[in-house]
């Protein structure tokens, strides 16, 4: 830790100000808390508050950074970066949809984060990106026009796979099935499905 | 809607085309506000303001913002299943039909109309019960699954769920490059069938149709 005790208390306040807003954006569901709501659940003085923050459109965006860093970590621990590509995405399914069912407020945060009409393309694109690239080159997946149009269209089964998963609340997770759809999806013949399924399903870390 | 409804709008007196106009008008704007706030944050005030009539006028087509909100969804809707009767076959097989739909909605995206986004924005908040594309989509799954098509779909809803997800973003990934549609659409196509476990030869076959 570097800094002073001064420094330490605030960052500490700093910080404590992001998890307040956190908390309640999941509780509150819209997206949007008061200043004052978070100030409060903080236990901190509104002025505290805009000594740290120019505007609660600056505190959104640093919110919004914060967590969109937090998906990257938790996307690149997910992702082997060592096995082939179908591998890879069976993999990340399978914890995604674990994940969904153990942490359901956090998840459902990152996916209201996710969306976007306009798909502004973020961190956890340009992973995927690259996976199904490598995929697409192998003659695992079928050749695609577009990628990105790939990448988004897998994005956006994957994301509706997960919050189908929420809703539903079947535990355990029907992650095989959510990797069936996806890679095929990607045109993935179904022997390298049912590999990727194997994989995944001998994974130890989740 | 109130007036003659009935009347072709040469029959309409002048009273009554300006009351239609009103109507559609504040309909048009409430729709495109709902698509940049969403249902919940748009107020009478705003729909008034773009509208430029007074609020009582508003009172005057509407009882209440909640009638409002659901007149705005019911026209979207009704003009959805239009396009989508007029472009999806009845009796071809189930992928075709899928496939038919895929490009219906695509092909609306195309031209860009007014409402595109506030449809992308319907397309997923779901729920609506009501829902032409979900309904379509539903007998067609239906009917795949009872002749033998879907051969690798696992899970029916799960696979409903990914295939809404995948078409609400290619259709928004389309929105943003429409120029580009005629080269993404077998793609998008693609996709929407891979997802819910179409065998390959079926959807090259689907996409032959297409063309």
């Amino acid at each position: 830790m570097t800094g002073g005790r001064r420094e330490r208390k605030l960052l500490a306040v700093r910080s404590s100000l992001l998890a307040a807003g956190r908390e309640l954006v999941e509780d509150d569901g819209s997206g949007s808390v008061s200043v004052e709501a978070i100030a409060e659940r903080a236990d901190v003085a509104l002025g505290t508050f805009y000594n740290h923050f120019d505007s609660k459109a600056a505190y959104y965006d640093e919110l919004n950074a914060v967590a969109k860093q937090g998906m990257f970590d938790t996307a690149t621990k997910m992702l082997e970066c060592t096995q082939p590509p179908h591998f890879e995405l069976a993999a990340m399914c399978r914890r995604l949809c674990i994940r969904a069912m153990d942490e359901p407020e956090l998840s459902s945060y990152g996916l209201s984060i996710g969306d976007n009409v306009l798909l502004e393309s973020g961190p956890i694109d340009a992973l995927h990106r690259a996976v199904i690239a490598n995929g697409v080159s192998q003659g695992i997946f079928a050749p695609l026009d577009d990628v990105d149009l790939g990448v988004v269209m897998y994005r956006g089964a994957v994301r509706d796979a997960l919050r189908h998963v929420m809703a539903t609340a079947e535990n355990p997770a029907p992650w095989k099935n959510v990797v069936y759809a996806a890679l095929s999806l990607l045109g993935t013949a179904q022997d390298d499905i049912s590999d990727a399924v194997t994989f995944a399903a001998n994974l130890d870390r989740i | 809607m109130r007036g003659g409804t009935t009347k072709t709008a040469s029959e309409l007196n002048r009273r009554e085309r300006r009351f239609l106009e009103v109507h559609n008008s504040l309909l048009d704007v409430g729709r495109d506000l709902i698509a940049e706030l969403g249902e919940e944050d748009v107020t009478i005030k705003m729909v008034a303001d773009d509208a430029d009539v007074a609020q009582t006028t508003f009172y005057g087509h509407f009882e209440s913002r909640d009638q409002f909100v659901q007149a705005v969804r019911e026209r979207w809707i009704e003009r959805v299943s239009a396009a989508l009767m007029a472009n999806v076959p009845h009796d071809a097989p189930p992928y075709i039909r899928v496939a038919a739909m895929t490009r219906s909605l695509l092909s609306v995206v195309e031209t860009n109309s007014p409402g595109v986004r506030y449809g992308l924005m319907l397309l997923d908040a779901r729920g609506a019960p009501e829902d032409p594309i979900d309904m379509l989509l539903d007998e067609m799954i239906e009917d795949g699954i009872r002749v033998g098509v879907f051969v690798n779909l696992r899970d029916r809803a799960l696979g409903k769920a990914m295939l809404l997800g995948a078409l609400r973003l290619g259709l928004g990934f389309a929105l943003g490059r429409p120029q580009t549609v005629p080269e993404i659409g077998d793609q998008v196509v693609r996709h929407v069938l891979g997802v819910i476990g179409t065998p390959q030869a079926l959807v090259d076959d689907a996409i032959e149709v297409g063309r």
